[in-house]
């Protein structure tokens, strides 16, 4: 089903974010184009551009006159000024811009405050347990597949109040959104137009309004804007954003921080020695391992460090590759458990800070915790099996690690 | 708490009519001393018109006070039911309490919130202050003095600041220094005590400076 694509030949003049050396290792990539071409540009997905550095990435996630957060996900299908509405977007707030944007954003923020996190904490360190006591007697099990991809996955699954068994539906939708972007546009238009997920929604939808649950799709089906209930193409737009991005990247971020622990005993020795070390390690895996790259569409001409943007180009913004600038972090290529200076950007820069930080921290740090409990010694039982999700949220999508 | 006369008090939120409750703030102790402190203070044969709720007579105070004591005794209770997720025992055994669904969507809301506080390592604190865990309020009082002093004398010299217009909600000065910020219901950041940085919390002070991805909060020395 996937189109195979022409291999890059220049980083700076064709980069392609799908491509296989991307997704294996990105960080040699972004490292020789902050050295030559610290804004690069491809003709590829009808024109886009990539800055790298912390300073350039940081610029264009405060300026959202010039950039339009409208389409957030670089594809071969690129929305015209009128095929999303406006200001509002697909999927409210992520795809909103100002001032609509303050207005959605506000919604949910309660949600998601640190308070309101902290009491599925409970929630989440028993399902921790629960997953890894299905785990005991084996030697080898596979971090990602039996482990970190039940975790956001069930706990946002219980903040919308879906059933628990909708997990492999949820699942699906999230690779034809993010993964399969290398696709044609026909193919992914075909995949687009079923509706599946709509029909999906509309139903979780209708069930809610029948019967109002203590859960956030009731609450958001109730809340208001202005004195008037939210549009059902908002309520959908913003239910399908908290489980795409509630799932796919927290799962990248626990898995890219148990790969790493498999190949670096010296940080598991530490943990075990100074558990204290959690808060600090967990914000380094988070630099380190960003899962999320985002994208804009430049929304006014405009000139960034001498490259002319035009209004309708693509552009990625590479939160990963800014966290890994040895211009703005000393060592950074270097993953230091104990970091005391941290302003990393793996949860975006400005108004669209990723709203789900507090959960995603959260999960994250109990995830690293029960983990280690349970299991403080293990390893990868063959690197080469180790296998990358291409596209925008990156994250290993199988770790088969052995216990001794 | 507004006195129309005498014997008519507009209650607000002090307690409730017929519903369930609100008490994911955590709060629950100073609202039973309200309670109490209420319950000596007004006449035998007020009438309260309160929030949630038709108007009713003092002995409303003494229901709340009653069910407030019942959710507590009911999640110690069910400590282990909650924690794996399940709230039905404690929502049952106040149903028993107070037979009504109104509002028990709120009473849910708060299970998981108390439920954590009592079993966090702040478990006992009457309040989080910038210098710890105060037991009772005349600590809070005492605490306050303290830090009052420290500034008069010149002994704690540092103070952070959050810019509001930069701060985007990361939370990491919370996470990181609990003692110095805390957050609102929307997850912006705010320092506690005039920013006040007490003797000792000056490393913590400067890690969660270090670590604004927003560059919001200074800090004076």
């Amino acid at each position: 089903m996937t189109t195979q694509r022409a291999p890059v030949s220049d980083w700076a003049t064709d980069f392609d974010h799908t491509d296989p050396q991307w997704v294996a290792d990105p960080y040699p990539i972004w490292d020789g184009l902050r050295a030559r071409c610290p804004v690069a540009h491809s003709e590829r997905y009808g024109g886009t551009w990539l800055p790298v550095r912390h300073e350039d990435v940081a610029a264009v996630a405060y300026d959202t006159e010039h950039f339009t957060s409208r389409s957030v996900v670089v594809s071969e299908v690129r929305p015209g000024p009128d095929d999303l509405p406006a200001p509002i977007g697909l999927a409210p707030p992520i795809t909103s811009d100002p001032p609509f944007h303050a207005l959605a954003r506000r919604l949910l923020l309660p949600a998601f405050s640190p308070k309101r996190i902290e009491a599925l904490e409970p929630f989440t360190r028993a399902l921790c347990v629960e997953l890894l006591d299905a785990t005991a007697g084996k030697q080898q099990i596979d971090a990602a597949v039996d482990y970190a991809q039940h975790i956001p996955l069930r706990v946002i699954v219980r903040m919308l109040g879906f059933p628990q068994e909708d997990a492999d539906v949820f699942r699906r939708f999230i690779r034809m959104v993010l993964e399969d972007v290398d696709q044609s546009a026909e193919e992914r238009q075909a995949v687009v137009d079923e509706g599946e997920l709509d029909v999906y929604m509309d139903a979780r939808i209708a069930e809610h309004l029948a019967d109002p649950q203590d859960d956030l799709t009731t609450f958001l089906l109730n809340a208001e804007l202005d004195g008037n209930k939210l549009d059902p193409d908002h309520v959908r737009g913003t239910m399908v954003l908290l489980m795409i991005a509630g799932i796919d990247t927290t799962w990248s971020a626990i898995g890219a921080s148990l790969w790493h622990l498999a190949l670096n005993p010296a940080d598991r020795q530490r943990l075990l020695a100074e558990p204290g070390l959690m808060t600090t390690a967990v914000e380094e895996f988070l630099r380190a391992y960003a899962p999320v790259t985002m994208a804009r569409l430049v929304a006014k001409d405009f000139d960034l460090q001498g490259c002319p943007m035009k209004e309708g180009d693509w552009l990625l913004l590479p939160f990963p590759a800014a966290n890994r600038d040895p211009e703005f972090f000393p060592d950074a290529d270097k993953v230091l458990i104990d970091r005391a200076e941290n302003r990393h950007a793996a949860f975006g820069l400005g108004i669209h800070r990723c709203i789900g930080s507090n959960l995603a921290r959260m999960e994250l740090r109990v995830a690293l915790e029960e983990w280690m409990k349970r299991y403080p010694d293990f390893e990868l039982a063959d690197p080469a099996k180790v296998t990358w999700s291409a596209g925008q949220v990156r994250g290993p999508r199988t770790i088969p690690v052995r216990i001794p | 708490m507004w006195w129309l006369d005498p014997g008519t008090v507009l209650a607000g939120d002090l307690a409730y009519n017929g519903t369930h409750a609100y008490l994911a703030d955590g709060r629950w102790q100073e609202w039973r001393a309200s309670l109490e402190s209420f319950e000596a203070r007004l006449d035998a044969d007020v009438t309260l018109h309160v929030g949630h709720g038709a108007p009713g007579t003092k002995a409303l105070l003494a229901d709340q006070r009653h069910y407030i004591h019942a959710f507590v005794a009911a999640l110690d209770a069910n400590a282990d039911a909650v924690t794996a997720g399940d709230h039905r025992p404690v929502l049952a055994a106040l149903r028993e309490v107070l037979p009504a669904d109104d509002l028990l969507f709120l009473l849910d809301l708060s299970i998981d919130a108390v439920h954590s506080a009592r079993h966090s390592s702040w478990h006992g604190c009457y309040l989080r202050t910038p210098s710890g865990c105060a037991s009772s309020q005349d600590d809070v009082y005492s605490r306050r003095l303290r830090d009052l002093a420290c500034v008069r004398t010149r002994r704690c010299r540092v103070r952070v600041h959050v810019d509001p217009e930069k701060c985007q909600g990361h939370n990491r000065c919370y996470a990181l220094a609990p003692e110095l910020f805390d957050v609102d219901d929307l997850g912006n950041a705010f320092e506690l005590n005039d920013g006040i940085v007490p003797e000792g919390l000056e490393d913590k002070a400067r890690s969660a400076v270090a670590n604004c991805p927003e560059y919001a909060i200074s800090m004076s020395e």
